[in-house]
């Protein structure tokens, strides 16, 4: 499916489940969810990993319904954070995010300045990473030993970022990069007419089960 | 063909009243290679980026005078008529990628240039066949040398095909050899009709293809006569090779033995033992990708290795991690990534309050300031200085440290030959003091009073050499 319709699809799917209070149909998109992370092999340790971090808000919002609400109501609570959580890594984990942006730029009209941006901030998540690491290297190095709340640590990856991004755009404009000017593209991303079906037969088995139960 | 005027043209930094040059008036005809030659941090990849249209858009300063494109004042000129005309590659190609690995850069760039889908097939095969980047076009920019990434980003330049070509420091990571045939496809770019102005700290092998040599001296850009650059070249002939001893019986400080290094599916090294040996400076070299930097990082570490390493006869996987880097330090090849405070001057007090042991004087260490003319830029941000003045500082900093094993990556890179000197004085002063240096190195004149030993990485082989 195209990535820029499924991101559609879930944000949809996503903004249903918020306003209604369905626990069934959490259910079934936790299961299906998971039915399609397990078919795409996800590893152990990501899916321990999503099953995990998200208990302490799940925990953390049934205990408040718990004292001050329903439980029943605690229970959807619950559930629908787990929702968003095994939504949300179907996405990443079956969409690739160079293919998205291609499709948001050729099928969506994303001006190209968007779409590069979009590509380079999921880069910079990567970027700031390395970086946090060589900056320890390079304190040790001094006899400086950075933790996990030394200030500098984020002083610096702070400005070695902004530095970075400023380089970033100097780069691509050597590259002949220009703003607002047309651009051919290497890779035409067309979305199959049956990407479109299938999405409304999704969005309509969500109303079904919504209506229904 | 394009021909490029400047007239009177002058630049300074917003927060300098002081010009960092003025009254340049230069003219490059087509079919001519000139060449950019002066002190670090003297102005010349600043003029570059002037003439590229990049400065002052980019960064804070201030230019006067005017650029012309074949008479036509090139602020006059649409934007990606005037990129398609003027490509430039950029001293640190890290700063010049925004995609993962070549091939997509290229598709990039090639869209960007508005090329139908099957002219960019087209292009990008000749682009990479003229860089002879087919090994390396794949794979993302993190795992490449910097050797490599510098003919992926000459590849790209190919690519767009403009009449003028600008290139800052084009070969400062590249091995000898590389050099030799990257220096060849330049005279090939010229014989096309292309006006292409390099700026190089070294003038090896341009002897012969090089039509105009220009010079900075009293605050501008001139061109010398033909006699006098023939006279500057010289300086830059490599000696015949320098014969050196082979290690015999020395103390050693760090033992490898049958050790073996991968860099994803490729075999650096394989099986192989090496020492290295107390208070000597040893030379590395080897082709590029060969894997010397990620020999460097093995040996702070920050690589995996297989086979044992002993640092003083102690297995360096037993040593604590922050008891390690009080004996072993690196000069990362980049050096932005050494820098840990804002100012020049912070840098070095910080080393000075931090060292691991004292191996040089206030008065020393006052003096080098001085002779490498980092004097009068002790409060500029670290950011703010050109790559040679970076590098400096980034040697004075990590040799403040005392560490007793220092590792040196392509120390010499964008550095002028007098600013050499200094910083050898500094490292054979330190030698002296019990210091065992290692050293990566391209650049192979004026190594010959720092090297006492050569050891080359080929064949997945480390081995000492007699001579270098």
């Amino acid at each position: 499916m195209d990535p820029a319709l499924k991101l559609i699809t879930i944000l949809i799917i996503a903004i249903e489940i918020s306003f209604t209070q369905n626990l069934i149909l959490n259910f079934i998109i936790i299961i299906v969810s998971l039915l399609i992370l397990i078919l795409n092999k996800i590893s152990l340790k990501s899916l321990l990993y999503i099953f995990l971090v998200p208990i302490i808000p799940a925990i953390g919002i049934y205990a408040a319904q718990l004292i001050n609400g329903s439980t029943n109501y605690g229970i959807i609570l619950a559930t629908r954070v787990y929702a968003y959580v095994f939504l949300g890594t179907t996405f990443t984990k079956t969409a690739s995010i160079k293919n998205l942006i291609f499709t948001l730029e050729q099928n969506c009209k994303l001006p190209a300045k968007f779409a590069y941006g979009v590509l380079g901030a999921f880069n910079l998540t990567e970027t700031i990473r390395k970086e946090i690491k060589q900056i320890k290297l390079a304190a040790a190095m001094r006899n400086v030993h950075l933790t996990f709340f030394s200030p500098t640590l984020y002083f610096k990856s702070i400005m070695s970022a902004l530095n970075w991004s400023n380089l970033l755009a100097e780069g691509m404009t050597s590259h002949l990069f220009v703003e607002d000017s047309p651009r051919t593209h290497f890779k035409n991303i067309n979305i199959n007419k049956l990407d479109y079906v299938k999405m409304i037969i999704i969005i309509f088995l969500v109303q079904i089960v919504l209506i229904k139960f | 063909m394009a021909t490029l005027t400047i007239k009177n043209l002058k630049f300074n930094y917003a927060n300098n009243k002081m010009p960092i040059f003025n009254d340049v008036n230069l003219n490059f005809a087509p079919k001519t290679l000139s060449i950019i030659h002066g002190p670090s941090g003297c102005g010349k990849s600043t003029l570059l980026k002037i003439i590229a249209r990049l400065y002052p858009k980019y960064n804070e300063g201030i230019s006067s005078g005017k650029i012309f494109l074949n008479q036509k004042d090139i602020n006059l000129i649409n934007e990606l008529s005037f990129r398609k005309q003027i490509a430039m590659m950029f001293q640190n190609p890290n700063q010049q990628f925004c995609m993962q690995n070549g091939y997509d850069e290229l598709i990039f760039t090639m869209e960007n240039l508005q090329l139908p889908k099957d002219k960019i097939s087209k292009k990008i095969n000749e682009a990479i066949q003229f860089g002879n980047t087919s090994n390396i076009i794949y794979h993302p920019f993190d795992t490449l040398s910097g050797g490599e990434k510098q003919r992926v980003a000459l590849s790209i330049i190919y690519a767009i095909n403009p009449n003028i070509i600008l290139l800052d420091e084009p070969f400062a990571s590249v091995d000898y050899e590389t050099r030799q045939i990257l220096i060849g496809k330049l005279n090939q770019l010229k014989n096309m009709g292309k006006t292409i102005i390099v700026v190089d700290h070294d003038l090896s092998l341009y002897e012969k293809i090089f039509d105009n040599l220009i010079i900075y001296n009293n605050n501008t850009f001139k061109s010398i006569s033909y006699k006098a650059s023939i006279r500057k070249f010289e300086e830059f002939q490599i000696s015949p090779a320098i014969k050196c001893s082979i290690p015999n019986k020395q103390p050693i400080t760090l033992e490898l033995k049958n050790i073996s290094i991968n860099n994803g599916d490729k075999k650096l090294i394989q099986n192989n033992s090496i020492n290295f040996y107390q208070g000597y400076t040893t030379l590395i070299t080897g082709k590029n990708g060969s894997g010397k930097t990620s020999l460097f990082n093995t040996l702070i570490k920050m690589h995996p290795f297989n086979g044992e390493i002993r640092l003083n006869q102690k297995n360096i996987r037993k040593i604590r991690i922050a008891k390690y880097y009080k004996n072993i330090g690196i000069v990362f090849q980049d050096s932005n990534k050494q820098f840990i405070k804002l100012t020049v001057k912070e840098e070095i007090q910080l080393s000075i309050k931090k060292h691991n042991y004292k191996l040089f004087s206030t008065i020393e260490i006052d003096n080098f300031i001085k002779n490498l003319g980092l004097e009068s830029l002790l409060d500029q941000v670290v950011y703010s200085l050109s790559e040679g003045q970076q590098k400096k500082l980034q040697i004075l900093s990590m040799l403040i440290m005392g560490h007793s094993v220092l590792l040196l990556d392509e120390p010499f890179k964008g550095v002028d030959l007098k600013s050499i000197e200094v910083i050898n004085d500094m490292i054979k002063l330190a030698k002296t003091r019990g210091q065992t240096q290692i050293i990566i190195s391209h650049q192979r004149y004026e190594l010959k009073e720092l090297v006492d030993f050569h050891v080359t990485l080929s064949n997945r082989k480390l081995e000492y050499k007699e001579s270098f």
